[in-house]
């Protein structure tokens, strides 16, 4: 019996067809755009209602969310994403593989920024989750995650309080799976 | 994210290009194995996810549901317990049994509603809460970091042993 010491791509180079299910389990408003073309109006979930009711201006920048269905609501979207099959679905999208740890100099500092269920918040140490708020905080920025994943105890501590004493940033709890934070 | 863990873990598996032979099976479960297989005369009741890898634990074990003397436990049992709900549940499972394992995926673990204080450490925690549920429980396996798009619902990663 061959033994599977984690699940990883890392392991081993996975089928095209799991390529795809992972890319579409981690964006699911990428089937719900597609119906669309159909004349089916996006069906907006809270948190893009959210997004929607507060945006201050026309534009905002989605990260790794397929987020290219914001512009069926008029707004300038720019599109960040890490997988190269996001091409597949919006040419004008931008590929960035190492988006967890790098914020490219080409997204403006003054719009507004959205994560939603990054994979690479999914298990995340506390460690790297700091960096990333430091690394992508310069405007205000939207996190539409589930705080257990980032690996602390969560049984005795609060993700927030872990967070509020080691950045100096403001933090907006909007519900428990989303947070602004802004500089 | 809802999963079908009757196809998830199979599904999962399947996706890799280069696994050999015709059972491939992840780590954790290997624990199970080893633990299980140690107890050759044990008859063990399965209150757990029913994946291919049940099938390939009855190659190796004794399974029954109505005359057992061990219990392997993880899966929807465990679905969103808090630290007293999970006690009390794997206490009644395991009362009338000489051994068990048990796994739990941390995170279907929601609330500290026990009157015991934690320590700092999540996998301390963990130790523990199995320690009230039955001090000669032994931790065999330990949660680590797998990607995003993980195995964790196929078959935790916290694996318990028991051998009263």
């Amino acid at each position: 019996m061959q033994i599977v010491p984690g699940y990883s791509t890392d392991f081993g180079s996975i089928r095209l067809i799991q390529q795809f299910r992972l890319y579409h389990l981690s964006r699911p408003s990428v089937k719900k755009w597609r119906t669309v073309r159909h004349g089916i109006p996006y069906q907006v979930d809270a948190t893009d209602q959210w997004i929607l009711n507060n945006l201050q201006d026309d534009k905002l920048v989605a990260v790794d969310c397929a987020g290219w269905y914001f512009k069926e609501f008029n707004i300038n979207t720019t599109c960040l994403e890490s997988d190269l099959l996001s091409k597949q679905y919006f040419p004008g999208c931008y590929v960035e593989p190492d988006i967890f740890i790098h914020r490219p100099t080409y997204i403006p500092d003054d719009q507004m920024v959205v994560f939603k269920y990054p994979w690479f918040l999914k298990y995340a140490t506390l460690d790297q989750f700091i960096n990333f708020l430091n690394t992508w905080v310069r405007s205000i920025t939207v996190l539409n995650f589930d705080p257990i994943f980032i690996q602390h105890n969560h049984l005795k501590f609060s993700l927030e309080k872990l967070v509020r004493n080691q950045v100096d940033l403001n933090i907006q709890i909007i519900n428990s799976r989303l947070w602004t934070v802004s500089p | 994210m809802t999963v079908n863990h009757d196809l998830w873990r199979d599904q999962q598996l399947n996706g890799f290009k280069n696994l050999s032979g015709a059972s491939p099976i992840l780590e954790q479960e290997q624990v199970m194995l080893n633990f299980v297989k140690t107890y050759s005369d044990v008859v063990w009741r399965w209150v757990a996810t029913n994946t291919k890898f049940k099938k390939i634990c009855q190659q190796h074990i004794s399974i029954s549901n109505t005359d057992y003397n061990g219990i392997i436990i993880f899966g929807p049992v465990f679905h969103q317990q808090t630290t007293q709900s999970l006690v009390t549940t794997i206490k009644k499972l395991t009362s009338e049994c000489d051994y068990a394992y048990v796994t739990i995926n941390r995170y279907e673990v929601i609330r500290h509603d026990m009157n015991i204080a934690l320590p700092d450490n999540i996998d301390d925690s963990l130790d523990i809460i199995m320690y009230h549920c039955d001090p000669k429980f032994k931790r065999l396996h330990t949660f680590n970091r797998v990607d995003g798009n993980h195995m964790i619902a196929a078959h935790p990663m916290d694996c318990y042993g028991l051998c009263r």
